[in-house]
């Protein structure tokens, strides 16, 4: 009787010892959140748009958007027809499509379901019309103009710096997106057989002209370092192409906190960036070979995730979406991922919250959001949201303005 | 008393082991009653295989164990019922398994995962008398053990 008695203590005690060790992880890894204290002067509106089409699919997941003589254009990849189609989005016009089975082009065999990202436009940026720069597989650069003329092919291989650990350089869209820092295009670099021992630079600069690429001094950080990269799908450093002129500012899709790197005195400050309702860090989770895999799919649905952050020039704010955590478990039914609820929040420069917003559950499609002068864009084109037009690309803008 | 605790030590695995084939099984039988109105105990024999919404499921292996499982002058499982269950984003692969006896479902907003039956690769079920009797994953080479047990050729 007394040995049950002792383990049940011992249990209590276990149980106790697992609770607290959470709760001390995100003590000493999330940083103190500030709250602005204006909150009250900014008011939030928000508009929907519609741009006729006709394009077959629902949402762009690779895009990028171009500002050019004061001008807005969505520059977006269609895997269904394999095109770069571009709008005008102040217009609110379609304006062209270009095909990337062009033989000017060395592009073939691309995947129509956007499954396979070695056949695929991973991501784009462009500096202008006459520059738009294509990801094409994590294979090469492609720079081309609207005329489909191919400015520059680079061979992403190719120009690899020497290192110990072999390194392959990515950048996708939703993840960790290619932006210029200067003239120099960022991008990720990906370790393999990574062991977690050694601290290695994960952003690298790459010069267009030479091709020469440089390492930043930027790292993953302490929490995945502790966990030794344990974070199951949620491990990943996450960027945006909207940047404040001379800072990289990055983040982690398994974390609350915002990093802001700053190249002139190369400098990384933390800014604490906590959701109030939720978890502000993703579980470690290990896995064996044998484990059931869709391990992994219950640690995505009962973690948080973080999205970019989004900087707007115009109105001086950053902007960073995010899932929170549920249960998967919903009597006898599932929760997917598709069931999180979107939460959007809005920073000052000095990252103090100015709102948090619940935005209407199964609404919103992730990582559809961009920025122009009018306002932070987001695609109403949620997988459960069945009312589809295939005639228009639809968009809701959030605005928020300061009270006059 | 040790040999009793083995004993209770292996019950306790066997009722591990069968407890997760029967999840498999409860969920399945779920989401076959309630979006698809079938009944599976009433169906006998058969395969249902579940094409995961991951990149690299549908690959040529796979489309040919497809092809090989419903494959209408096949004899030796003529008394099976076979069923492919896919997801709306992968259905493209339908065009390629024309004129087969696969009874096709095509998962269209991402009910199976409401279900519980998501898997992140393919997964391959064999039910006799409506009991399951076999899973496997229908992934990488894997596919050719399950052909191999089948008797199929991937030509």
């Amino acid at each position: 009787m007394l040995r049950l008695q002792f383990a049940l203590l011992y249990l209590l005690f276990l149980s106790f010892c697992f609770f607290a060790c959470k709760n001390s992880d995100e003590n000493k890894y999330i940083v103190k959140t500030k709250q602005a204290k204006n909150t009250n002067d900014y008011i939030l509106e928000i508009k929907s748009v519609k741009i006729p089409c006709n394009n077959l699919i629902r949402q762009y997941f690779t895009y990028t958007i171009l500002n050019q003589r004061n001008k807005n254009y969505l520059i977006g990849y269609n895997p269904k027809l394999a095109s770069i189609d571009i709008y005008d989005l102040d217009k609110r016009l379609f304006i062209k499509r270009l095909n990337l089975y062009s033989k000017k082009l060395s592009i073939s065999n691309l995947d129509k379901k956007d499954l396979d990202k070695s056949r695929s436009v991973n991501d784009i940026l462009a500096r202008n019309m006459d520059s738009i720069i294509l990801n094409y597989g994590n294979k090469k650069i492609i720079i081309l103009d609207t005329a489909l003329r191919c400015k520059k092919i680079i061979s992403l291989d190719s120009i690899v710096i020497g290192s110990n650990i072999p390194t392959k350089l990515v950048s996708y869209n939703h993840d960790f997106k290619m932006f210029f820092s200067g003239n120099r295009l960022v991008l990720k670099q990906l370790y393999s057989n990574y062991n977690w021992k050694i601290r290695v630079p994960v952003f690298a600069a790459l010069n267009l002209e030479n091709a020469k690429l440089t390492n930043l001094p930027i790292t993953y950080s302490d929490y995945l370092y502790n966990i030794k990269g344990n974070a199951g799908f949620l491990s990943s450093v996450i960027t945006s192409e909207f940047q404040k002129n001379d800072l990289i500012t990055y983040s982690f899709i398994y974390e609350s906190n915002i990093y802001q790197y700053n190249p002139k005195n190369s400098t990384i400050t933390c800014y604490g960036a906590k959701v109030s309702r939720g978890k502000n860090l993703v579980d470690s989770i290990s896995y064996k070979n044998d484990d059931d895999i869709n391990k992994w799919v219950t640690h995505h649905v009962e973690n948080p995730q973080f999205f970019n952050v989004i900087y707007d020039k115009y109105r001086k704010l950053y902007y960073r979406f995010s899932l929170e955590n549920i249960s998967q478990k919903n009597g006898n039914y599932f929760n997917t991922i598709l069931d999180k609820p979107l939460t959007l929040m809005v920073f000052n420069e000095k990252f103090e919250v100015i709102k948090e917003l619940v935005l209407p559950m199964y609404k919103y499609a992730i990582n559809t959001w961009f920025l122009t002068k009018e306002g932070l864009f987001i695609s109403p084109t949620h997988v459960k949201n069945k009312v589809f037009e295939s005639s228009c690309l639809k968009f809701d803008i959030i605005q928020i303005s300061k009270k006059k | 008393m040790k040999i009793l605790s083995i004993i209770l030590f292996l019950l306790v695995i066997i009722s591990c082991n069968n407890e997760k084939s029967s999840v498999d099984e409860k969920h399945l039988d779920m989401y076959f009653r309630e979006k698809q109105n079938t009944d599976l105990t009433k169906l006998n024999n058969f395969f249902i295989v579940v094409i995961s919404g991951n990149c690299g499921s549908c690959t040529e292996k796979t489309i040919k164990f497809l092809k090989q499982l419903g494959d209408k002058k096949e004899n030796k499982f003529r008394d099976y019922k076979k069923i492919v269950i896919i997801p709306s984003n992968n259905a493209e692969v339908l065009d390629s398994i024309k004129n087969s006896n696969i009874q096709f479902i095509v998962d269209e907003g991402f009910e199976l995962e409401k279900y519980g039956v998501n898997f992140q690769r393919n997964a391959f079920f064999e039910f006799k008398n409506a009991k399951l009797v076999y899973k496997d994953w229908l992934y990488l080479d894997n596919v050719d053990t399950v052909a191999k047990k089948y008797s199929f050729i991937l030509k």
